[in-house]
């Protein structure tokens, strides 16, 4: 789109916003993996006990791989929304859908037109007969 | 400078050594310059051995220091200069020289307090391996139960997202959610809300001014098991609709009166059949179009209700909760109701109440929707001119009444646009009217045999006007009897009868009217019908009178009457025709022929004999012939002379 169109305040904040999710998530799942990767070398001098120690990385890589993972479902769903927000605001090709329909019902209602116009007065011709032979029959 | 003398300047090292002394006698004395190690001790002097290099270093070992080489210290202070760190020549070899006295320090203490024995005692080290193993192994094991659970946890979440990922991917296309919500962007209006989608399915782009939002939500349809059979009707999308716009319904028109004489107006019931979908139209696209029809049912008995308040007709209009009643003719009650079957199948009006199975008037129903289009589309015109967006600017068609000049009448004229209650009960005292005449004739026409009535219905019809020809033939002489042909023009509250000669006979709508006029056409048909044939036959006609002054007064217009005499002028025939009386048919024989003629003194001539005598009735229901025309050509073909 060589054409920038101006956009109104909220759209250019909700853009913005898409964006900043994802330098987030991003950011969020580089640190999380330097993190576990951190945690993950031994150290010797510790004023816990080991025990704890080890419960406490246990805990602690746990909850940074389940970060990970929410910021990788967080991407997809700005995926999704980013496909929704295109959808939604897509007017160009709204206009167009519209256009098109517009044009198909047109033809459509033309070729209606038509065809009613043609059963008429076909109709018309038979009714024309009918009438006159019902009327001039025994059997009213 | 180039054109100058060259002038020698000798350059002469500065003297290297400094100056001691200058004597009296101008002998200078020089200080010996430094030799290598005396170099080297100045060096040294110049490092600063107090400033520690760590700051850990300094609380732990400052104290010994302190003691051991304090008096070193007082001497260098005055001779050094502080130097930056690192700015430091030696600095490496001042560090290691600090740390190894550090080291040895230390070193001198422990030995110190180990000489002691009051303190500390020294004891051989027990010499298990695993004492300083155990720990590091259990953080190995540990931290390796760790990583395994985290890298579990990523793979877990990993398969996941790419499960969703191949979903999309996969050939299922059309089950894509987003591609069904960009298939219903591109039917409906749509917009986001927070987290919401929400549609507009109100008819307010169109045109409407109905109040009500309209607004149904698009929701992801999740409830499905991915990992199971998707069955073929599932679709990612639904929409929800407002409560109050769910179900079925439309507008039932209905006129009703005590006797069944317009019951087959509408016969087939074409609304509350389950609608089939079309192969490929998803089921929210059905959902949202039963909902905006539903709508419009709304908006339509809305406006029709506020009109049947508003207007002060002659016999006011009844609106009871769904169902607005009035009365367009005497004895006929129009009924417009909204009938709206929020369920599934079952109609919310019950049906006992009806025994009949439809009265309804589709083509009144279909006409008020289109209506309302119409008055949708009014609102939106065509030319819009600039003005304010924050305010109203009254009517449209107004705002031109200042550029074109219009007058008062003008004005009001526009103001007073007619309703959409008063179209249509315009419309349906049409439709009725139609009908009834169309019963009318109907029925003559089977319970008269002879004449003929022949209708022939218009096929360019007017939602307010209608025509219908009718011929008055007898049977087998269509071609010589065309005297009667009337146009009937069914308007809204009358009948306008032009005939072919141009007269113009307004009736009411009283059905009486009509078939009055009717018998009374097909009355006068008969005696034109014997003045054709006369023609044909070669008979004179002597006397035609449509409207006879004589004889006995008929309740139904005049009668008429005709004579005609044979070629020859032997016969006469004479016909009265009356629509209530019936027909009279007297020939007049020759006197010749009568054996009992009264003799005359005063007609004693024998050419008075070729006169016509009297009159004498023929008996008509004995004649033979089909028809009245029939009749009278035999009558006529009887009495003409053999050539």
């Amino acid at each position: 789109m060589a054409t920038q169109r101006v956009l109104p305040q909220s759209k250019e904040t909700l853009l913005q916003n898409y964006n900043k999710r994802l330098k987030d998530d991003i950011k969020s799942i580089m640190d999380n993996f330097t993190e576990i990767v951190k945690t993950a070398k031994i150290e010797d001098e510790t004023q816990v006990s080991r025990p704890t120690q080890a419960e406490q990385d246990h805990y602690e890589m746990h909850v940074r791989a389940a970060n990970i993972v929410r910021a990788g479902e967080s991407l997809m769903k700005l995926v999704s929304d980013l496909k929704q927000f295109l959808i939604l605001n897509d007017f160009p090709s709204v206009n167009d859908a519209i256009s098109q329909q517009n044009q198909q019902l047109r033809a459509l209602q033309d070729e209606c037109d038509k065809k009613l116009t043609s059963l008429r007065d076909e109709i018309a011709v038979d009714l024309y007969e009918l009438e006159e032979e019902y009327y001039s029959s025994r059997y009213k | 400078m180039s054109g100058g003398p060259a002038v020698r300047i000798s350059i002469e090292s500065s003297c290297e050594k400094q100056v001691q002394e200058v004597d009296f006698h101008g002998t200078e004395t020089y200080v010996p310059p430094l030799s290598m190690s005396q170099n080297l001790t100045k060096l040294a002097q110049r490092i600063d051995f107090s400033q520690g290099s760590d700051s850990e270093e300094d609380g732990a070992d400052g104290e010994p220091r302190d003691r051991e080489w304090g008096k070193q210290e007082t001497e260098e202070e005055e001779g050094t200069v502080k130097f930056q760190p690192s700015l430091w020549p030696w600095d490496s070899v001042r560090n290691n020289l600090r740390s190894a006295l550090t080291e040895m320090c230390v070193l001198h203490d422990v030995l110190s307090v180990v000489k002691e024995k009051k303190y500390m005692a020294l004891d051989p080290v027990s010499q298990d391996p695993n004492a300083g193993k155990t720990p590091q192994v259990f953080q190995l094991i540990s931290k390796k139960k760790s990583l395994a659970t985290a890298a579990q946890l990523l793979l877990k979440g990993a398969e996941k997202l790419s499960k969703s990922v191949a979903e999309n991917q996969e050939n299922r296309r059309q089950r894509d959610f987003n591609a069904e919500l960009l298939r219903l962007r591109s039917q409906w209006k749509l917009r986001k809300v927070g987290d919401k989608i929400l549609g507009d399915l109100s008819y307010r782009s169109a045109g409407s001014l109905f109040p009500h939002p309209g607004t149904f939500e698009v929701i992801k349809n999740t409830d499905i098991d991915l990992d199971k059979k998707i069955p073929e009707d599932y679709c990612p999308l639904d929409v929800q609709i407002p409560s109050d716009l769910e179900g079925s319904a439309y507008i039932k028109v209905s006129i009703q009166k005590q006797a069944p004489d317009i019951g087959d107006l509408g016969t087939v019931n074409l609304f509350r059949r389950p609608q089939k979908s079309k192969a490929g139209t998803q089921p929210w696209h059905l959902k949202l179009e039963a909902a905006q029809n539903v709508l419009l049912c709304k908006e339509i008995f809305a406006q029709l209700s506020r009109e049947a308040v508003q207007i002060k007709a002659q016999i006011p209009h009844i609106v009871v909760k769904n169902q607005i009643i009035s009365q367009p003719f005497p004895g006929l009650q129009l009924s417009i109701s909204l009938c709206h079957s929020a369920g599934e199948r079952k109609s919310s009006r019950a049906s006992p109440e009806k025994p009949k199975p439809d009265d309804h008037l589709y083509v009144l129903e279909h006409n008020l929707h289109q209506m309302m289009r119409e008055f949708h589309k009014q609102q939106l015109s065509s030319v819009v001119m600039p003005h304010p967006a924050s305010a109203p600017f009254g009517h449209k068609r107004l705002r031109l009444a200042g550029p074109m000049a219009y007058d008062k009448a003008e004005i009001s004229s526009l103001q007073q646009g007619e309703g959409l209650l008063e179209k249509i009960i315009k419309q349906a005292k049409h439709i009725f009217l139609r009908s009834r005449t169309a019963r009318t004739i109907d029925s003559l026409a089977s319970r008269i045999e002879d004449p003929q009535i022949q209708a022939h219905w218009s096929n360019i019809n007017d939602v307010y006007e209608s025509s219908v020809k009718v011929l008055i033939t007898s049977h087998g002489y269509e071609q010589i009897c065309k005297s009667i042909q009337l146009q009937l023009n069914i308007g809204v509250e009358q009948i306008r009868v032009v005939h072919r000669d141009g007269r113009v006979v307004t009736l009411s709508h009283q059905e009486q009217e009509l078939q009055d006029f009717l018998l009374s056409q097909m009355s006068q048909h008969q005696v034109h019908a014997v003045q054709q044939l006369a023609k044909v036959m070669g008979w004179h006609v002597l006397s035609f009178s449509n409207h006879v002054g004589l004889g006995p007064v008929e309740s139904i217009g005049n009668a008429s009457a005709i004579t005609v005499a044979s070629l020859n002028g032997e016969y006469a025939i004479s016909v009265r025709n009356g629509p209530e009386s019936g027909c009279k048919v007297l020939v007049q024989f020759p006197r010749s022929q009568i054996k009992e003629l009264p003799k005359s003194d005063a007609v004693q001539d024998a050419k008075w004999s070729q006169l016509r005598g009297p009159h004498r009735e023929v008996n008509w229901s004995k004649m033979e012939g089909r028809n009245f025309v029939y009749k009278m050509e035999l009558l006529m073909a009887a009495l003409t002379p053999c050539p």
